[in-house]
């Protein structure tokens, strides 16, 4: 393979000598510029590879469960899951009591199309479950604005004050609206 | 969640009691009637519960066979207009007329006066425009006036 090497040695040498460096960066640049044309260049788009994975998980049956905080009831939660610390969304876990307060929202439930009212009530009676936090506070305003304010310990009204977790109970249709 | 859960179904029949009579007198009482009870639930509910009981261990008295009471005399029936929870609201005042007309009649319909006239928006307006300086002290007032006339308000 000697005679390989020294035939493009001989080449490159010849090519350096007649050529510039100039010329020579001139030709790489342009290369490099016509081929952003050509070939993709970042940033790359990715809402489409995003619907369509978002399009899989839903086939796939992947949709949130009432135990992901995504889960469409829990569009005004704000606390623990009941349902991840032994109760259910409409149930308390054992040892514990439904706060005799709550703060009220409406959530839209994708499946039927439909807004429903959302009594979003404590369970008090038993330290902090610290699981599955979910926050999502939609149409959440403000201190001045108490009604509409639920970063409240709904167990004030209760006999024992300690909060465990937060359920998510319909209460009603939203179907008439303000 | 038992007592809240029997409550809320207390209040589902009463709703589906007054939407029915409602329905009888046509179809557009029973939206005004259904508008009411929403904005009741949305904005009164978290405290007073469904069915207007109320949740006495945390202060909030019931209003189930009172407030039709509270109607029948003058400072009653301006107390329930003037009362911050009614007041301080985020409803206008077309909305909280139509809701207390319907609160009226859900939760103390059997209590009413004979001769009640029904909230007007005009009226709400006016009493929003003068608050309570003190709250209880109007209440306690209400509630011996009616002792007096042997109505006990719980």
């Amino acid at each position: 393979m000697k005679w390989l090497d020294e035939f493009f040695e001989r080449k490159t040498r010849k090519v350096a000598q007649s050529a510039s460096r100039r010329s020579a960066l001139i030709g790489i640049g342009k290369l490099l510029v016509g081929s952003a044309f050509v070939l993709p260049v970042l940033p790359f788009d990715r809402t489409a590879q995003a619907a369509g994975a978002t399009a899989s998980k839903k086939t796939a049956g992947k949709l949130p469960t009432d135990q992901d905080c995504e889960y469409w009831r829990y569009c005004a939660q704000d606390g623990y899951l009941c349902n991840c610390c032994g109760g259910t969304a409409s149930s308390c876990p054992p040892g514990t009591e439904a706060s005799k307060v709550s703060w009220i929202g409406t959530c839209h439930n994708p499946e039927d199309g439909k807004d429903y009212l959302i009594s979003y009530n404590d369970c008090c009676g038993k330290t902090s479950c610290g699981r599955c936090f979910c926050n999502t506070n939609e149409r959440e305003m403000p201190g001045y604005r108490m009604g509409l304010h639920n970063d409240i310990n709904w167990c004030m009204a209760n006999d024992s004050t300690m909060f465990h977790c937060t359920m998510a109970t319909v209460v009603g249709l939203a179907d008439v609206k303000s | 969640m038992n007592r809240l859960l029997a409550a809320g179904r207390t209040g589902v029949l009463v709703w589906a009691a007054l939407l029915g009579a409602s329905l009888t007198a046509g179809a557009a009482h029973a939206s005004e009637a259904g508008k009411a009870r929403y904005q009741y639930i949305l904005n009164c509910a978290g405290c007073h519960q469904a069915d207007g009981s109320g949740a006495k261990s945390g202060g909030v008295p019931t209003m189930r066979g009172q407030i039709g009471h509270f109607a029948g005399i003058p400072e009653g029936r301006d107390f329930l207009v003037k009362v911050p929870g009614t007041s301080n609201s985020a409803l206008n005042n077309a909305d909280i007329a139509r809701m207390l007309n319907w609160m009226l009649q859900a939760f103390s319909a059997e209590t009413l006066p004979a001769d009640l006239a029904p909230y007007t928006e005009a009226e709400v307006s006016r009493l929003r425009s003068q608050p309570l300086s003190d709250v209880s002290a109007a209440r306690r007032a209400i509630v011996s006036k009616l002792a007096e006339r042997g109505v006990r308000i719980e």
